[in-house]
């Protein structure tokens, strides 16, 4: 029994693989190394290859070189663990000698890399929203905004024009999933409802029926969870259970890929939710990119293919600015200063390095026999996070 | 009371597919001796060839259980073939294997179907909702613990009621005379070995219904099927069951009433029973 134990601490152990590495000076001839930290397995291991399309398509465009000096583009997988991708970026900040680095994906997993991004002066971003706590280390880039700004006028929304007075709320147990549920719960009741009950689910849950179980009556539930797969896993359980209380949800347009919407099918019709990002936004340079991201994937784009191009483009009209110099001290002011004109829409960033951008209301509809996201229902324009400075 | 019963139906059929997750590896840990750590990802396999056959080709549920259990049936045969078969009493060399194969699984799953998780599937028939006393319950949960009963007593039969069990735990006991009174053990041990990895494919499928299929279920399955080796002890079909349905019960109204404990009471479950038998419920002496 004692080394049944043992086997048991070592699948626990082993599933934490340990990078070294060594440091070394980089010249200014050497090309620049834009590290990328995404998800390739574990529970949103289908996000990786979209956020990696976005960035090699803005790239692409570019020819793999800004202002004279060659890119190269360094891809990690994450795992979605937090233990992964802090070696992942230790190994590309330490080994690689990035001065770039676009993800992790995990509000936990940027905690964690914060301070160590800081020391060695390497520029991140996170990859859909990132956590206020990580401002004050003066590295991050927080892109489209904070988790909870990003879903503060969601709760104003289902308060205001949903009609909704009372909600639970059902957040995975992480830190980013947290302050998403808690940016609606306070946008909800700032606005004038009550949040009834709040369950955190452990993240990667095989069965949410205990939770679902527990769920009190309100007029509507919102849920929060980890990703395409955790997402349709608890719908798929709330349905089959014969709940019949509304639901609404967060971060809809990267968790309802078209490929879950259609696995999805009737299930998820006409669950609202807050989005980032609708592939739909008729603005001429949404639909470039929407033709570009076709012709590369086959496939209409979501809001990681958005967000990876979009953060490469920041990185790139940096660089511009710069002529070329990836060095911290030159690099962040100057991202800071940009205007940018994007397929999400328009894009600045506060002194802290906080994204300012507009937040979108879509919906899980049936259009011509297929099952799609629809286009923005309701728009706030240029979301800033209440916790900064005026 | 609603409430209390919804639960308690939860929890077993959780349970049940616990169970099917662990059992193959309680019986091939504790009758022949060979610690396959490759156990979780053969049911993830499994779960992904019976997506694959059920939605990816829309054939009948019941063919995509069966080819599922197949598939990973005849993966496990071939690991046990060429290589667990010149490991025979050597843990640690088993060991080693097997987490190897985990890897191997995995990548090979990831490389044919892709990191997108799928989501659960079920028999249109078993799709819908039985009112039993006034209350709407999902008849693929009650499905899932009448094939749990039903592979509950097959392997109770089969180890504890038939000649080729009681070779088996004769084979284990004294190879050589076992094999001296003209039995060939090998043969039945290839069966023994494939008949647990062919229930690991069947439970992936079965628990499809439940959870899905993803890429890392290898990993996170296989800690869940020791833990329930760990709770009903070794090498009993009885104790996997009992520890499966035990586990799924604590772990259901854990996470139903304590919500804020939900990480960690599968976890209290396993520390407490050790603690208390740390055999395992019916588990022998080791």
């Amino acid at each position: 029994m004692k080394k049944l134990m043992l086997i048991v601490l070592a699948v626990l152990f082993m599933t934490f693989p340990v990078f070294s590495g060594s440091t070394r000076e980089t010249s200014a001839a050497e090309p620049i190394k834009i590290g990328a930290v995404l998800d390739f397995t574990g529970p949103v291991a289908d996000l990786g290859p979209k956020f990696k399309a976005g960035i090699e398509l803005a790239l692409e465009e570019a020819g793999y070189k800004v202002a004279g000096r060659e890119i190269k583009l360094i891809v990690e997988d994450g795992a979605t663990d937090v233990t992964v991708a802090l070696d992942k970026f230790k190994k590309m900040a330490d080994k690689d000698q990035i001065h770039i680095c676009i993800g992790p994906l995990m509000g936990d997993a940027h905690l964690a890399i914060a301070p160590y991004a800081a020391e060695k002066k390497v520029i991140i971003t996170s990859l859909i929203n990132g956590m206020f706590e990580t401002i004050k280390y003066k590295t991050y880039i927080i892109y489209p905004t904070t988790v909870d700004a990003q879903t503060y006028p969601f709760g104003q929304y289902a308060f205001q024009k949903l009609g909704y007075k009372t909600m639970i709320t059902v957040g995975a147990n992480y830190a980013g999933k947290i302050g998403y549920t808690n940016g609606v719960k306070k946008g909800f009741e700032d606005a004038g409802g009550k949040v009834l009950q709040q369950l955190w689910p452990p993240v990667g849950a095989p069965d949410y029926s205990p939770f679902v179980s527990a769920i009190k009556k309100a007029d509507v539930v919102m849920f929060a969870l980890e990703g395409p797969g955790p997402v349709s896993r608890f719908i798929y359980q709330y349905r089959q259970a014969g709940l019949k209380m509304p639901m609404v949800t967060i971060t809809q347009d990267g968790d309802y890929t078209p490929e879950a919407l259609k696995e999805l099918g009737d299930i998820a019709l006409g669950i609202k939710g807050e989005a980032s990002y609708s592939w739909q936004i008729n603005t001429p340079i949404n639909q470039k990119f929407v033709k570009a991201i076709k012709a590369k994937t086959g496939k209409v784009p979501s809001c990681s293919e958005q967000n990876g191009y979009t953060l490469a483009k920041v990185m790139l009209e940096g660089l511009k600015a710069t002529g070329g110099d990836d060095s911290y001290n030159k690099l962040w002011p100057a991202v800071l200063k940009l205007k940018m004109d994007t397929p999400q829409g328009p894009l600045s960033f506060s002194p802290e390095g906080v994204a300012i951008t507009d937040v979108y209301v879509t919906e899980a509809q049936k259009k011509d026999g297929e099952y799609v996201l629809s286009p923005p229902l309701y728009t706030v324009k240029a979301i800033r996070d209440w916790r900064l400075p005026k | 009371m609603e409430v209390f019963a919804r639960n308690l139906l939860n929890g077993i059929s959780f349970g049940m597919v616990l169970f099917l997750a662990g059992s193959g590896l309680s019986v091939v840990m504790g009758v022949m001796g060979i610690t396959n750590l490759a156990h979780g990802a053969l049911y993830m396999l499994g779960g992904y060839v019976g997506w694959t056959v059920a939605i990816h080709y829309g054939m009948n549920f019941w063919l995509a259980v069966f080819a599922g259990g197949l598939v990973s049936g005849l993966i496990g045969l071939t690991i046990e073939r060429i290589f667990l078969r010149h490991l025979y009493k050597q843990p640690n060399e088993q060991v080693l294997l097997t987490f190897g194969f985990v890897y191997i699984i995995t990548n090979l799953c990831i490389w044919i179907w892709g990191g997108r998780p799928r989501m659960q599937f079920a028999s249109p028939a078993l799709s819908g909702l039985l009112d039993i006393f006034g209350m709407p319950y999902p008849i693929t949960r009650l499905m899932i613990i009448a094939i749990g009963l039903i592979v509950a007593i097959v392997l109770w039969w089969l180890q504890d009621r038939t000649r080729l069990g009681a070779i088996v735990r004769a084979g284990m006991d004294d190879k050589e005379m076992t094999t001296g009174l003209g039995i060939n053990l090998e043969r039945v041990s290839m069966f023994v070995f494939f008949l647990a990895a062919f229930v690991a494919g069947v439970a992936g499928v079965i628990g499809a219904q439940l959870m899905g299929v993803h890429s890392i279920l290898g990993l996170d399955i296989l800690l869940v099927a020791l833990i329930v080796v760990i709770v009903g002890g070794m090498g009993s079909v009885q104790g996997s069951l009992l520890g499966g349905v035990l586990i799924g019960l604590i772990d259901t109204f854990g996470k139903s009433l304590f919500p804020q404990l939900a990480m960690f009471t599968m976890y209290l479950a396993m520390i407490i029973i050790l603690l208390v038998k740390p055999s395992g419920i019916l588990g022998r002496r080791i």
